[in-house]
C-alpha cells in the first residue's frame, strides 16, 4: 500500500491533467474504509460522462470516484 | 469495524431497529402547543425538543469512533450530565443495548429571501442573521453592490489582527465581491440580504484581499479593519474564543458557526484536494484545499456560511477558513496559509 506522501506525489503529478477531464471537480488524497491512502477523484454529479476517462489505478495507486460536486463558492 | 459474529449482529440490529422506532414515537409524537415552532431555535435540556434524531451508528467516545454499534440519539446540544435533571436525562441503556448521545446542532433550512424579524428568537440561541454589537464571528456579514444589482450576506469568519489594528476575515468573495470591490469599500453587519442598514450598519472597510486567479489559487480571503475594536469580539458564536490554530487532519473532528446552517459538526476527508470551484466571474482552481463532509450526512455547510472559521471540536482550535462546497462536501483553506498570505494573526 502506498504511504500518504506516495499518494501526494501522484496527485501532483496528476491533477492538473485530471482537472481538464470532463466532469472532474477535484483531485485529492483521501482514506478508503480500510485506512489505505486512495486518490480521491471527485466528479460532477451532473455531468453524465464524469469519470469515464479516468482509470481505476494511476501508477499502481487506486482510484476512489466521488460524485461529490459541482463545487461552488458557499456566499 | 470488525464483527465475528453475524447472527449476533443480525439479532443485535433488529433489537436496535425496535428500539430506534419505540424512542422515536416516544419523542416526535409529544403533542406540542401552538407556537412552538417559533420557538424552535431556542436551547431546551428537555428530550422532545433537545433530541433531533434517533439513529442507529457506531458509538463514538472523545470523538473517536469505538466499532460498537449503538442507539444514537442526536441532539441540539450535549449538555454536562450534572447540569441536567434526572427528569430530563436520557437513557444510559435501553433494552439492554448500547446508547450514544451524540451533538449535531441546530439546522436550518437554507434560506436565500430576506427573513421576518424573530426577535425572541435572538434573545435566547445566537441568530447569525441578526444585528450583533459587539459582532461575533459566526454572525451574517457583507459588502454592498456599488451597481445595487445584488444583495448578499457571508459570514464573518475571525477576528485578527497586525500592529495596526483588529480586522473582520472572511472570504475575497464575501468582502471584496471577487477582487471587484476597492479598498476602503464597506462592510455591513448584518449583510444587506439579511437587513443590515447601508445607512447604519457599516463596521468594517475592506483592508487587504489576497487577489482571486485562474488557477493557482492557495486561498479565498480578504480583511476589512474594524471601525472601532468595541465593534467587534473574537467569540466565535455558540463556539467561543479559537484557543489557536493547528494543521488539519484526515478523519478530525470539527465544527463551525457559520450565517446559513449556524452551528454544524463534520469530518475532514481531505486536507490535500485541488478543485476547481465556480465563481460569479469564472471557475477558479485551488490547490491542497481542506475536504469535509457533515456528520450523519447533514450537510456541513450552505450558501451563505461563506467566510466560516472551522475549528478541530476537541481543542477549539482553528484549521481552515470555508469557502465552497456542494450539497454533500465542503471545502475549506487551510488556515495558516490565510493568516499567512495576509500577514495576521487570531486576536
Amino acid at each position: 500500500m502506498a504511504t500518504e506522501e506516495e499518494v501526494k506525489e501522484i496527485k501532483r503529478r496528476h491533477s492538473d491533467r485530471l482537472l481538464q477531464e470532463p466532469g472532474v471537480c477535484g483531485i485529492g488524497v483521501e482514506k478508503d474504509k480500510e485506512g489505505n491512502y486512495v486518490l480521491a477523484v471527485h466528479l460532477d454529479a451532473t455531468h453524465l460522462d464524469a469519470g469515464a476517462t479516468i482509470p481505476d489505478f494511476i501508477e499502481g495507486c487506486p482510484v476512489r470516484r466521488i460524485p461529490s460536486g459541482p463545487f461552488t463558492r458557499r456566499a | 469495524m470488525k464483527l465475528s459474529n453475524v447472527t449476533l449482529f443480525s439479532t443485535n440490529l433488529r433489537d436496535l431497529k425496535n428500539a430506534k422506532k419505540e424512542w422515536s414515537q416516544r419523542l416526535f409524537n409529544v403533542p406540542r402547543a401552538a407556537g412552538f415552532r417559533a420557538l424552535a431555535a431556542a436551547p431546551s435540556t428537555v428530550p422532545d425538543q433537545n433530541v433531533v434524531g434517533v439513529g442507529i451508528g457506531e458509538q463514538i467516545v472523545d470523538d473517536k469512533p469505538t466499532g460498537a454499534i449503538a442507539l444514537k440519539f442526536l441532539v441540539r446540544f450535549k449538555y454536562p450530565v450534572h447540569e441536567l435533571s434526572r427528569r430530563v436525562l436520557l437513557p444510559k441503556s435501553v433494552n439492554g443495548l448500547l446508547v450514544d448521545v451524540e451533538e449535531v446542532g441546530f439546522f436550518r433550512r437554507f434560506v436565500t429571501a430576506r427573513p421576518k424579524k424573530t426577535v425572541q428568537a435572538a434573545t435566547v440561541m445566537p441568530d447569525p442573521k441578526a444585528k450583533l454589537r459587539p459582532a461575533q464571528p459566526g454572525c451574517s456579514i457583507g459588502y454592498r453592490d456599488p451597481n445595487n444589482e445584488v444583495i448578499m450576506a457571508g459570514t464573518f469568519g475571525a477576528l485578527v489582527k497586525d500592529n495596526k489594528g483588529v480586522y473582520i476575515l472572511s472570504n475575497n468573495h464575501v468582502l471584496a465581491d471577487e477582487n471587484r470591490l476597492p479598498v476602503g469599500a464597506g462592510i455591513y453587519q448584518p449583510g444587506l440580504l439579511d437587513g443590515g442598514s447601508p445607512e447604519t450598519d457599516q463596521i468594517a472597510a475592506l483592508s487587504r484581499f489576497i487577489e482571486l486567479k485562474a488557477t493557482g489559487n492557495q486561498v479565498d480571503c480578504a480583511i476589512a479593519k474594524a471601525a472601532n475594536k468595541n465593534l467587534v469580539s473574537a467569540d466565535v458564536l455558540r463556539i467561543g474564543e479559537p484557543a489557536g490554530t493547528t494543521q488539519a487532519a484526515i478523519d478530525m473532528s470539527v465544527h463551525k458557526f457559520g450565517r446559513t446552517t449556524a452551528y454544524t459538526v463534520g469530518r475532514v476527508t481531505s486536507i490535500d484536494t485541488d478543485v476547481a470551484v465556480g465563481y460569479e466571474t469564472g471557475n477558479f482552481t485551488f490547490l491542497e484545499q481542506i475536504i469535509i463532509v457533515g456528520q450523519n450526512e447533514i450537510p456541513f455547510s450552505g450558501g451563505g456560511d461563506s467566510g466560516s472559521l472551522i475549528l478541530e471540536r476537541q481543542t477549539n482550535n482553528a484549521i481552515g477558513l470555508l469557502f465552497g462546497g456542494s450539497n454533500t462536501h465542503t471545502i475549506a483553506n487551510h488556515i495558516e496559509a490565510v493568516l499567512e498570505a495576509l500577514k495576521v494573526n487570531l486576536a
